[in-house]
């Protein structure tokens, strides 16, 4: 039996290859997405290494929980002496690093760009306890610095030229004397470091005489318990002590956080792609079990048993599986690396990580190539086992004679069933994000199959409704009648082909009605909401810019009032909150959030809270919190106000004293917002902010207006990356339906090759076939559009009224999706279009 | 005996000069036409008989412009198919030719009525109606224009396909063993109605068969073997046919 599963299957190389070239395809992106993880992650594990080469142990701020930022509350400059004192310690090594200076090159423009990477700040280090290595001249004294060789390479900077630095009380100018290579490879993933002097450095950045922490290398006469015992002993209260494996790995995991969050989203985006291959190896086995019924009747007539029929279409499709897992294997790898290409055009340059698949990656791919085959091939099998041996004989044998009642009643179960998990997930209180994510996926992929059976109910009249333009196009004259006829003359067929390409439209339609209800909400609150004329932002979210962009339009005269927003976290109860910090006297004016309760006069020790939150505390004006802040500090603030929109303040924000130095990991503001004094016109105003932003790179001088339209615009960029991943799948399925169209065109071999000798050219042959796939695809795509208008209103409904409180359609990009995918289809079918116009009519004929 | 009789008074709808179809090289050459110069005339009805293996659909393929001769020349009234590109030849089949096939001769998602007009839908030319309606009554098929093929006896699905055949008045029909998938009543009814074609309409015909009594139709009979011409019959009986075959069976 063994051996006739492979001699079948190659003597049908196409058919094979259409049936494995889905598998590729989604194998393909689970490799590439844990390549590329993999990958990162080593990269910077790396880095993280070679920061701390030749470190023993750490000395830094204590913090009482982690704030996300990484960074530690600073420490007095003059520990380093203490800890350089004690037995076992052969040097101590300050350090101090700041995100927020920035070099100017020699034409004047500065050396930072958001997208590729920080621009990182860092005191010379003559310890040897990283693995800076000098390349050319000395390291920096005062008044001079020293640059990465990438930088110095990518910016023309000439060693030995004095350069302008924008810190955050001014300009300074220093002179470049050295480069250096940071490990072997100067992999820095996009970042570009200076290297300053310690003092310089703590001028510039305005922590008069602080550091960050304190590099410790031990000379090895005392063991490292000891060592950090007797560090410990000699610290003050609010500084630790850890050991450099801590300290490592502690990095490490701050890096495997992100590269986790890109990993998984590539995994997500890879198991769509695999969802949807695995509908059209289902389609493909069906189809081509179609055409083998005599054969498969005639091994049952010559003996086989139902069970060994079952058994060789499961021996193919594991075959298929081996071979295409194997070929995806292949491929996920070439994937990683036009991946890496892509990252790099993109400008961030990352390292020549290794793009070698690691063993469990080698077996993820085959256990989900060869897995996913198999389940797709399980009903295909089942029905080979049901073909009598008489169909041997006789014409006429159909499939599935009672399968219809069944699949309605599963496929309406399954739709149900996926309604209500979704609805779960969505509405349901859960303790952590993974029985939501496990309910809500498991009810996406439900919801699709079920629309997947229930669909042959609806396939024919909707295929048929949709064709019907094309008997009106006059060009296309018959070739247009049967395309029409031919989409509706196989309902199941149509509706698994359809369904592949359902399933990304889905998805896309819904990023597009949950895009378009964030829009309209936005839009709603930001006109309500902001009174400030203007928006001074930084570009990176992660970056923000010195206090000193405030304090320059505080003083301006052209403005009434203005304040400064910094975003860092406290705890209340041991919980984490998000808190912004502002100057609070200065709000009333420039943000109107919607005060339901209290009053927006207020100032020092007080707290704005959003109505959510403060039922959540159960607090009303008056009350009292406790904040606790990174390093320990506790302060009693008093709810001033509660506010109904969180567009702009999100939910809890405290004064700008509030925020002392160590609380938070970082001092940079990362937007101000302020509005002009009585007659002074924008022009004006516009003026006097861009003189003052010139010496701020990094920020933009946006108006209200420009804000509202920045701000969209950044939600259509993040809507496009979606549509963009998701659009692998839409491809996948475009595959999907050439691939059953070109089994179509075989299995019509004789009614075409009857339709060219009765007087059809090639040309009408061909557009026959295409306009049939562009009908499969429209129909596909509309459903996958209804659903993901379903999807869409469940997901907005879920989200919180102060992220999403409008649902917004937008008709147009849908209507424009479905449009788009028909054309695809039309495309996509080229191939088999192709083969049916060459077709060799003689030898169609001949087996007529 | 051998040689092509043409009245002069008749005109000549299809003939071949020196047709040559040669598959394969050397040891494995094989001769399917053999230097066969062979006409039609307008107007009869003529059927091409031979056992399997003989040529005869060969024959008929490259008349109507399905398969191309490795040598000589093949003429459907004045125009030479051996020089008109792919294009040409399916303008010519669909404008000129009409075809019976033996089976599958109708495209199933079509109605009866469409598949009879297919080649003027596919050239989108108008219909002659009243043609197409003396057509469809002689074949008896006024009351089942609207339904499917699969909704069609074979006997029904047969006549359609001679119906399709005539619609387009074509110079010439060709029909390959149209009866070949019938029972003899439902087979005698078709041949009759392409008998009435040639009779009433003066519609060409030719026929490729190996069944006497269908040959018995026709008003001329041609025999091939091993691609040559090996005799001919005019106004045959299923008997007289009969006798032809058994002797070259001796």
């Amino acid at each position: 039996m063994f051996t006739l599963t492979v001699r079948s299957l190659l003597s049908h190389k196409i058919r094979f290859a259409l049936t494995a070239f889905a598998v590729v395809l989604g194998v393909g992106f689970v490799v590439g997405a844990f390549v590329i993880r993999d990958g990162l992650k080593d990269t910077f594990d790396g880095i993280v290494e070679d920061i701390n080469a030749d470190l023993d142990a750490e000395v830094r701020g204590a913090t009482e929980f982690d704030d996300g930022t990484g960074l530690t509350p600073p420490i007095p400059e003059e520990l380093v002496d203490v800890v350089a004192g004690i037995d076992g310690v052969e040097a101590a090594t300050p350090v101090l690093t700041s995100f927020s200076l920035v070099p100017i090159d020699a034409e004047g423009e500065n050396i930072f760009d958001p997208n590729t990477g920080p621009t990182i700040s860092t005191n010379s280090d003559s310890s040897g306890a990283t693995d800076v290595q000098v390349q050319e001249g000395a390291e920096p004294e005062a008044g001079e610095f020293m640059v990465d060789i990438g930088t110095l390479d990518d910016n023309d900077l000439v060693i030995g030229d004095a350069y302008e630095v924008i810190t955050s009380s001014g300009r300074e100018t220093f002179t470049l004397v050295g480069s250096f290579r940071f490990g072997d490879d100067n992999e820095l993933g996009g970042a570009k470091v200076f290297v300053f002097e310690l003092d310089d450095l703590q001028r510039m950045m305005g922590v008069g005489d602080t550091i960050q922490e304190i590099q410790v290398i031990a000379d090895d006469t005392v063991d490292s318990e000891t060592l950090l015992s007797s560090i410990a002993a000699a610290l003050p209260d609010g500084v630790e002590v850890v050991s450099s494996d801590v300290a490592i790995s502690e990095d490490q995991e701050d890096f495997a956080e992100i590269v986790d969050i890109l990993g998984n989203v590539l995994l997500g985006f890879a198991g769509i792609s695999l969802f949807v291959a695995a509908f059209l190896i289902n389609n493909t086995f069906n189809i081509v079990l179609g055409q083998r019924v005599r054969e498969l009747a005639l091994l049952r007539a010559v003996g086989a048993s139902a069970r060994q029929v079952r058994g060789s279409v499961l021996g193919e499709s594991l075959l298929v599986g081996v071979v295409a897992s194997i070929l995806g294997i292949l491929f996920g790898m070439v994937l990683a690396v036009m991946l890496r290409g892509l990252f790099g055009a993109l400008g961030a340059d990352l390292p020549s990580f290794g793009l070698t698949p690691s063993t469990s990656t080698i077996l993820a791919g085959l256990v989900v190539g060869i897995g996913v085959t198999m389940l797709s091939s399980i009903t295909p099998s089942r029905r080979a086992s049901t073909i009598p041996p008489v169909a041997a004989m006789q014409d006429g044998f159909r499939f599935g004679e009672g399968e219809g009642r069944r699949r309605t009643i599963i496929g309406a179960s399954l739709l149900a069933i996926g309604l209500l998990g979704m609805a779960l997930g969505l509405f349901g209180e859960y303790d952590s994000a993974v029985p939501q994510l496990t309910l809500l996926v498991l009810g996406a992929l439900s919801v699709f199959i079920g629309t997947t059976l229930l669909s042959p109910l609806f396939s024919s009249p909707a295929t048929k409704a949709l064709g019907a333009p094309l008997r009106y196009l006059p060009w296309l004259g018959m070739s247009g009648r049967l395309a029409q006829e031919n989409s509706s003359r196989n309902n199941q067929r149509t509706a698994a082909t359809a369904g592949a390409l359902m399933v990304g439209l889905a998805l896309v339609g819904m990023a597009a009605v949950t895009g378009e209800s964030l829009k309209e909400t936005f839009r709603n609150t930001l006109d309500s909401a902001i009174e400030a004329d203007w928006y001074i932002s930084s570009e990176s979210f992660e970056v923000g810019f010195g206090t000193g962009l405030a304090e320059e339009i505080d003083a301006a005269p052209e403005f009434d009032r203005s304040t400064p927003f910094r975003v860092g976290v406290a705890q209340v109860d041991g919980e984490s909150k998000d808190v912004f910090a502002a100057d609070l006297a200065q709000i009333d004016g420039l943000i109107d959030p919607d005060v339901v309760e209290g009053s927006l006069d207020a100032g020092p020790g007080d707290l704005l809270l959003h109505e959510d939150s403060a039922e959540d505390q159960g607090v009303s004006v008056g009350d009292s919190l406790t904040l606790t802040y990174a390093n320990g500090d506790t302060e009693d603030v008093m709810v001033a106000a509660i506010y109904g929109d969180a567009s702009i303040l999100g939910n809890w924000v405290i004064d700008l004293s509030s925020w002392q130095a160590g609380r938070f990991g970082t001092t940079d503001d990362l937007f101000v917002a302020a509005k002009n004094a009585d007659g002074v016109s924008m022009e004006e105003a516009q003026a006097v902010l861009d003189e003052i932003a010139t010496d701020y790179p990094q920020v933009n001088v946006e108006s209200s207006e420009e804000f509202a339209d920045s701000q969209e615009a950044q939600l259509d960029t993040f809507l496009a990356i979606i549509q963009g991943m998701v659009g692998f799948s839409v491809l996948i399925a475009l595959l999907g339906i050439a691939n059953t169209l070109a089994l179509s065109v075989f299995e019509r071999t004789r009614e075409i090759g009857l339709l060219r000798a009765v007087g059809m050219s090639r040309r009408q042959a061909r557009s026959m076939i295409r306009w049939e796939a562009a009908i499969v695809a429209t129909f596909g795509a509309a459903l996958g559009v209804v659903l993901g208008i379903v999807f869409g209103y469940g997901v907005t409904t879920a989200l919180p009224d102060s992220f999403v409180s409008d649902f917004a359609v937008p008709w147009g990009t849908l209507i424009v999706y479905v449009i788009v995918a028909g054309i695809a289809g039309l495309v996509a079918a080229s191939l088999p279009a192709r083969r049916a116009g060459r077709l060799n009519v003689l030898e169609a004929i001949r087996s007529l | 005996m051998s040689q092509v009789e043409s009245p002069a008074r008749t005109t000549i709808a299809a003939r071949t000069e020196n047709a040559r179809k040669i598959y394969g090289r050397g040891d494995t050459e094989v001769r399917a036409l053999d230097d066969i110069t062979i006409g039609f005339e307008t107007g009869r009805f003529t059927a091409v008989m031979g056992p399997s293996g003989s040529g005869k659909s060969t024959l008929m393929h490259c008349i109507a412009g399905l398969d191309d001769l490795t040598d000589g020349r093949v003429f459907i009234g004045d125009t030479d198919l051996t020089s008109l590109n792919e294009k040409q030849l399916t303008r010519l089949r669909r404008d000129r030719i009409g075809f019976v096939f033996q089976a599958f001769n109708l495209v199933p998602t079509l109605s009866a009525e469409e598949n009879i007009t297919l080649p003027q839908l596919l050239a989108s030319t108008k219909v002659e109606q009243d043609w197409f309606e003396q057509v469809v009554k002689t074949v008896g098929l006024s009351d089942r224009l609207s339904h499917r093929p699969g909704e069609l006896s074979g006997g029904q699905q047969q006549r359609v396909a001679v119906a399709r055949a005539l619609a387009g008045r074509p110079d010439i029909i060709f029909a390959d063993e149209p009866t070949g998938n019938l029972d003899s009543r439902t087979g005698a009814e078709i041949l009759d109605f392409m008998r009435r074609a040639v009779r009433e309409f003066g519609q060409t015909i030719v026929m490729v068969t190996h069944d006497p009594s269908a040959a018995a139709y026709a008003d001329r009979v041609v025999f091939l073997a091993d691609g040559r011409i090996v005799d001919e019959m005019e106004d045959p009986t299923a008997d007289r046919v009969l006798d032809r075959m058994k002797a070259f069976g001796d």
